[in-house]
């Protein structure tokens, strides 16, 4: 039998034969979701989706698209943010 | 709408949100663009005009215009205040300087190569053999220097001779191993007709 806290139904299981020739089974934990963007809610391409311990091993280049908004919105979005940004910029000049 | 010395928003990109000025325009929706870099951080380089945000500014520049030309005109209309940015420190004017120079002297040298890339094919081809041909002509009368040197000083031989020493004992040494393999041959060839004549002799 799993321990207690094992026993539930949300945890992925893997089959592995050990070694000495058990047959045992691991209890994984479920990765997050993918990130998506702010506005339009679209999955985001370049941001990984992973357990947080393991994502934080990564390198900041391997997080997020270095982009402003990057990992923060789809580049459909920032397109339209900067254009928005720019409009407003020189309608108070 | 998108012309030379027209100021823009680059919107793709890791340089997006930040400003750059036309230079040139190319074929098929691409214009060149630069920051200049030293100003906001927009390398010299080909751009897709889909990738543009224009403004309402426009500065009048020649085309192809170098970045420290630009700097100049930006100074003039006071076009940092608008953009939000310093001019830059004496510096980033030299670093921008160099670029300059260095880009020249690739543009000075492309033209040439393909002119004269056959004819100096013919000539590495000339000198290559010749080359060899002299190296060969030196390595040939090194090593009988080497072995008359050897014979009249075994006395106080240098650090490199004792390796080619070796090498010249350990050749003869299989000499008299392939002279001492014919010898045992006919002494079995003897017993073969020795056993030959007895088998006979029963017979």
């Amino acid at each position: 039998m799993p321990t207690p806290a094992q026993r539930s139904r949300s945890f992925r299981k893997k089959k592995v034969n050990t070694p000495s020739g058990k047959a045992m089974i691991h209890y994984l934990k479920k990765k997050p979701g993918p990130a998506r963007c702010a506005v339009c809610k679209l999955p985001l391409h370049g941001v990984p989706s992973d357990l947080p311990a393991r994502i934080r091993k990564l390198s900041k280049t391997k997080k997020r698209p270095s982009r402003p908004y990057g990992g923060n919105l789809c580049p459909a979005c920032t397109r339209q943010a900067i254009k928005s940004k720019n409009m407003a910029r020189w309608k108070n000049d | 709408m998108i012309d030379v010395g027209r100021i823009c928003v680059k919107t793709a990109g890791r340089e997006a949100g930040k400003f750059c000025v036309v230079v040139d325009v190319l074929k098929d929706r691409f214009v060149l663009v630069t920051g200049p870099l030293v100003v906001t951080h927009v390398k010299r380089r080909r751009c897709n005009i889909e990738h543009l945000e224009p403004t309402p500014d426009v500065i009048k520049i020649a085309k192809n215009a170098s970045d420290v030309e630009i700097i100049n005109v930006y100074k003039k209309q006071g076009i940092f205040e608008k953009l939000g940015t310093k001019p830059p420190s004496d510096k980033d004017m030299e670093l921008a300087k160099e670029k300059e120079r260095k880009r020249a002297v690739a543009k000075k040298g492309k033209p040439k190569e393909p002119e004269a890339r056959p004819h100096e094919k013919e000539k590495a081809e000339k000198a290559k053999p010749e080359a060899k041909k002299e190296e060969k002509k030196e390595e040939k009368p090194e090593p009988k220097k080497e072995e008359k040197k050897e014979e009249p000083k075994p006395a106080k031989p240098p650090e490199k001779k004792p390796a080619h020493k070796k090498k010249k004992k350990e050749k003869p040494k299989k000499k008299e191993h392939k002279e001492k393999k014919p010898k045992k041959k006919p002494e079995k060839s003897k017993k073969h007709a020795k056993a030959k004549k007895a088998k006979g002799k029963k017979k």
